[in-house]
Parts: C-alpha cells; sequence; structure tokens
C-alpha cells in the first residue's frame, strides 16, 4: 500500500498534548466531551481560576463543576476547540484526567488527581503537610508514559489531614497520616477501595511510612498494578480486584520485594474518617481564617467562580482551595477581613448560616454524563430546599452525609453516606420516570460499612419525604451522642423501611420529642 | 502519523491508540490535505470517536459515509471530503 506522507505542518502541535490532555465522552443534554481539568491537592490561585472561568465562557457554555477528586469540569467542549483549550490550561500549569475508561478493554488507564486535604498546610490540627508530596507525584505521573496503560484508572489520596476528609477508604491506594507511641509523624497506606459497583473498603496494608518513603512505595504498588492486574475484563481490572485476589500480606510482600527492604507494621485501631472543613475556620497561622463556601453540589458557573476568585484576591491571598465535598475555600483571611467577606459571600448566595446539608451534600454530573435517568444535581437542590423548609433549625447540628450518584459507579460516593441515593430508571405503566434506590447507615472510618438498601425504586419526587422521615426519626430517638449511622445500625432494615414508610405524624415541636426519649 | 493510499482517491488512517479528541483532529488534519472528493477511511479502536467524530467532521462540511465495526474493538469511520 502507498504511503502518502502527510505534511509534518499538518499535525503539528498535536503530539506535545497527548497523554498530558484529553476529552471525556458524555452524552447528556446535548454535551459529547466533558474536560476535566485536575487540580491537584485543590489548590489554585485566583488567576487560574478566572483562566478556567474564560475557558469555559468561551467554550463551555459558561458552565462549570467542581468535582469531588478536586477537579474542575467544563462540559460542551467540541473536538475542534480542543487544542485551543489544552493551550490555555498548559499556560496556566493544568492538566487534564485522560479518558482511557472509553477503551471497550482494560488498558489506558491513568493516575487520577491525587487528592489531599485541602486545607493543608493551613488546618489548626494536620498531622503533617502532605501537600508537598501529592505535588511531587502529580509531576511524575502527568504524562510518563510509563504510566498511562494501566490496566484502568488509578486513583491515589494522601492526606496528613485529622479528620481524613479525603476519604481514605474509596480510593485505590491512600496515604493516611500516622502518629506512633513515640510521637513520630508519617503515613499508613489503604488498599483496594473503590465504589463502583460493587463497592469495596481499602484495607490497611499495616505498614508506617516516613513521608520520605510514600513517593517509592505508591510507585511500587503502581507497578504492581501496572504489571500483574487482571487485564482479561474491564470491569475486573480495577485494582481492588487484584487486592482481593492477592491478599493484603502477599502485596505488602511484593512492595518489600520491589523495595528490597522491609516496611515498619504498624496496627491503626482508631482513625477518624470523612470529616469535613466546613464554614469559617482559623488557621494555624495565627489570625489567619478559612472558609468554605456552601456550593450544592459543586456547581460554580463562570461568573460566580470569577467572583470568588476575586474575593480571594480582595480579602485573602489570592489563594483557594477545592475540597472533596466539591466546595471552593477562600485561604489566608486576616481576621479583620472576616466580617466583610462574609458579607460579601452572603451577596453571592453562599450564607455561612445555611444548613450543615449545604456541606454535606454532594451530587454527581450523571445529567451531563448521561448515564443517570434523572438531574442528580436539581434533586439535590430539591431535597435540601425541602428539608431546609421542614427541619429548619434542627438542620444546623445535624451532622448526616447526603451523597447522590446517578448510577451504581458512584461517583457521588452513595454508599459511604449517612443517607446514599442511587438513581434508576422506574417504568409506571407505559412511562419511564426517575427513581432512587436509598441506602442509609453508610460510614468511614475503623467500622467502615457501606449504607444498607432500604428503600429500593422509590419515586424520585417522593424521596424528600422518605428522608425527612428518616430525619425526623432520628432527631426524635437518638440517644445522646449517636451518630445518624449508629441510629441506623441498630435498627434493622425492615424497622428503618417502616420509619420511612411511616404516615407523616401530626408535627411536635422536635427539640421537646428529642427531650422527652433523652435516658 | 501517515496517512496511507489505499486506491485512487481513498486514503487510509489508523489512529488506534489514541484517545479523545486526537482521532478527530488527526481526521480532521488529513482531510484538509485531501482533495474535494477523496475518501478518507479512519481506523479506531476508540468506541467514544465513533460517536462523536462524524458531529465533528460534518461541522467542517465532510460526508460520513459510514461507522462500521470490522472485527472485536476496532471501528472504521468513512468520510468523503
Amino acid at each position: 500500500m502507498e504511503v502518502v506522507q502527510i505534511a509534518e505542518t499538518s499535525f503539528a502541535g498535536l503530539e506535545s498534548f497527548i497523554g498530558r490532555y484529553s476529552l471525556g465522552y458524555e452524552r447528556g443534554e446535548g454535551s459529547q466531551h466533558f474536560l476535566r481539568v485536575k487540580i491537584p491537592n485543590g489548590i489554585v490561585t485566583s488567576t487560574q481560576l478566572r483562566g478556567i472561568a474564560q475557558l469555559s465562557d468561551r467554550l463551555g457554555r459558561g458552565y462549570a463543576e467542581l468535582t469531588d477528586r478536586q477537579d474542575v469540569q467544563l462540559h460542551w467542549i467540541r473536538d475542534e476547540d480542543a487544542i485551543e483549550a489544552f493551550s490555555q490550561l498548559r499556560e496556566l500549569g493544568f492538566t487534564t484526567d485522560m479518558c482511557g475508561q472509553g477503551y471497550p478493554e482494560a488498558r489506558y488507564g491513568d493516575v487520577r488527581n491525587i487528592v489531599g486535604c485541602p486545607v493543608a498546610g493551613l488546618a489548626r490540627d494536620e498531622l503533617i503537610d502532605a501537600s508537598p508530596l501529592v505535588l511531587q507525584m502529580t509531576r511524575f505521573y502527568s504524562g510518563n508514559r510509563d504510566f498511562l496503560d494501566l490496566p484502568r484508572k488509578f486513583k491515589i489520596s494522601l492526606s496528613g489531614c485529622a479528620v481524613n476528609c479525603v476519604k481514605p477508604e474509596i480510593h485505590d491506594l491512600s496515604f493516611v497520616a500516622a502518629r506512633k507511641p513515640d510521637g513520630e509523624v508519617g503515613f499508613t497506606a489503604f488498599v483496594g477501595g473503590g465504589l463502583g459497583s460493587p463497592p469495596m473498603m481499602a484495607k490497611p496494608l499495616g505498614v508506617f511510612l516516613k513521608p520520605s518513603e510514600v513517593f517509592e512505595v505508591a510507585r511500587a504498588v503502581i507497578e504492581l498494578f501496572r504489571d500483574h492486574g487482571s487485564r482479561e475484563t474491564k470491569p475486573r481490572a480495577r485494582f481492588k480486584w487484584m487486592v482481593e485476589a492477592w491478599g493484603i500480606d502477599r502485596l505488602r510482600g511484593a512492595v518489600e520485594e520491589k523495595l528490597g527492604r522491609s516496611l515498619e507494621p504498624i496496627t491503626l485501631n482508631a482513625w477518624v474518617s470523612g470529616g469535613d472543613h466546613s464554614g469559617l475556620q482559623a488557621q494555624k497561622q495565627p489570625g489567619r481564617f478559612y472558609v468554605t463556601l456552601p456550593s450544592l453540589g459543586g456547581i460554580l458557573p463562570s461568573d460566580r467562580m470569577r467572583a470568588v476568585a476575586d474575593l480571594a484576591d480582595k480579602y485573602g491571598s489570592g489563594e483557594l482551595r477545592l475540597s472533596t465535598s466539591q466546595k471552593p475555600i477562600i485561604v489566608n483571611i486576616p481576621e479583620e477581613h472576616v466580617p466583610s467577606l462574609l458579607t460579601e459571600l452572603e451577596a453571592l448566595g453562599f450564607s455561612l448560616n445555611a444548613s450543615s446539608l449545604r456541606w454535606r451534600t454532594i451530587a454527581c454530573a450523571g445529567n451531563l454524563c448521561g448515564k443517570a435517568p434523572d438531574h442528580v444535581k436539581a434533586r439535590a437542590l430539591q431535597l435540601v430546599e425541602h428539608l431546609e423548609s421542614r427541619l429548619s433549625e434542627d438542620l444546623k447540628r445535624l451532622d448526616v452525609t447526603v451523597y447522590l450518584s446517578g448510577c451504581p459507579n458512584g461517583c457521588g460516593h452513595h454508599p459511604v453516606a449517612g443517607i446514599g441515593l442511587q438513581s434508576i430508571q422506574l417504568k409506571v405503566g407505559d412511562e419511564l420516570r426517575p427513581g432512587y434506590n436509598i441506602y442509609l447507615g453508610g460510614r468511614l472510618g475503623p467500622r467502615a460499612a457501606f449504607g444498607r438498601l432500604v428503600k429500593q425504586r422509590a419515586e424520585a419526587d417522593q424521596v424528600r419525604l422518605f428522608v425527612e422521615k428518616i430525619l425526623k426519626a432520628y432527631l426524635r430517638q437518638r440517644r445522646d451522642g449517636e451518630s445518624f449511622s449508629d441510629y441506623c445500625e441498630r435498627h434493622s432494615v425492615e424497622e428503618l423501611e417502616a420509619l420511612i414508610e411511616q404516615p407523616f405524624a401530626v408535627e411536635e415541636p422536635l427539640s421537646a420529642r428529642r427531650d422527652a426519649v433523652r435516658p | 502519523m501517515t496517512v496511507q493510499k489505499k486506491e485512487e482517491q481513498r486514503y487510509l488512517l489508523d489512529v488506534k491508540g489514541y484517545v479523545c479528541p486526537f482521532p478527530s483532529l488527526y481526521a480532521m488534519r488529513s482531510l484538509g490535505e485531501l482533495s474535494k472528493g477523496d475518501v478518507l477511511e479512519v481506523l479506531t479502536d476508540n468506541p467514544a470517536s465513533c460517536q462523536t467524530m462524524p458531529y465533528t467532521v460534518e461541522r467542517q462540511g465532510y460526508k460520513v459515509l459510514a461507522v462500521e465495526k470490522l472485527e472485536k474493538n476496532v471501528w472504521r469511520i468513512v468520510i468523503a471530503k
């Protein structure tokens, strides 16, 4: 066959983006491609954020979302505009996720945005600032051709946060800060988590690592996955299946063999996980504060993105952070600027007097990815507004997570939520309607458990009523200090189902009834 | 990256191994070099390209003649300039 050499200039400029930039495929709301900008450790400047806002205005209809992996996601990006987008991102210092998931075979998996505590280096109670390690690892894996053909995507968290806001149990590989009895601070590792069906909790690898060992241990684990992970079928190619097949002891042994030395054993008996950094908080730096904005579902259109960036310049240091619960954080705010900032945030619709659910609700982008039968973020807003109107002040003190996913893949983390909602398609007569499966009692930490399926195939419009009933039951019946997940744990699925199915009782002041049942 | 001439006015572009948007971008740039009436066959193993490339090239004024599965996990998109 004759080879016709197309002029090199025709392809000029493409090669330099390959391996570092791609568009993801989606099919919702007329969008064919999303652009997922990786923000390592969620650390971003106001200038960078304005640059992304500009990109969104030019190519993405002015819409953007913050994801639960600290990315900024744009939609409606066209193939022919991709190079303009990639070029601008490169100037801003960012890369994107690779979209190898589009392949039908188990290959072209990449290391996804490495998540870390968004207030790393700022939080008063952190054990260690892990963000330099996150940035080091990001630099190593971005565009590194040795790690662009993993069996599947690979998700890492690395955090020194005291409340482990990054949810270490749900990633392929997590590094969690740990303090030894002698006071030395380092990390321990968790392996094999993932929320796609079937969800699995990461398991402790049982080692103590000095900070200087984290990079090489991560590399060893990823190389083992690359070289030994199953490539037979795509669903079985995620790292969690390799961990299941190998077991912890074999995996730890293989890591040690690669390193040529034994790792220090450690048993972690207690850790906090899945906490958050809501609202206004004092930093470890005297006289400085950070504020996490209640952006429900992470929706941050370009005009609001720009406004938030401007506030970071005006009242902070021009730096922002993105949380793993889809929230922007303005940091380094001098104490004297706090009142003015809060007033401006209020005017922007980010009132800090909002209910706790504004910070503790996560919702996926299922309306755009096309896999969800419902508009999950809109449903989340409907649900939260409903609960706010029905539960008002009680909601402010409530420590319950509500996570919504559009499909079993669990991008909205629904399996580990106190109240987890997964969208499904219902057929009512000849009509297709959105519905939800309702899971209750999920939790992280030493007693990590997935939520139990309490109600199947609830009509989407009814979900808010079911959730209202279970929260009211909890508020009335909880024991002193009892968390929502503890409350769910002491009830059977049948009892919980009865609670959410019960008819609404004549309203009584919740506080009075709660007092009445206190021992 | 090369484009092979299969026969008179018929060319082949193999972009297997490339993820979005690169199959579409290579196809568009190749079409830009061909003459009116030429046909370009694009081979891809990225199923998303079967969905998106037809829209992309038709926006540029080209005509998609076929999208067909050649073998397991390989598709051919045939485009006329």
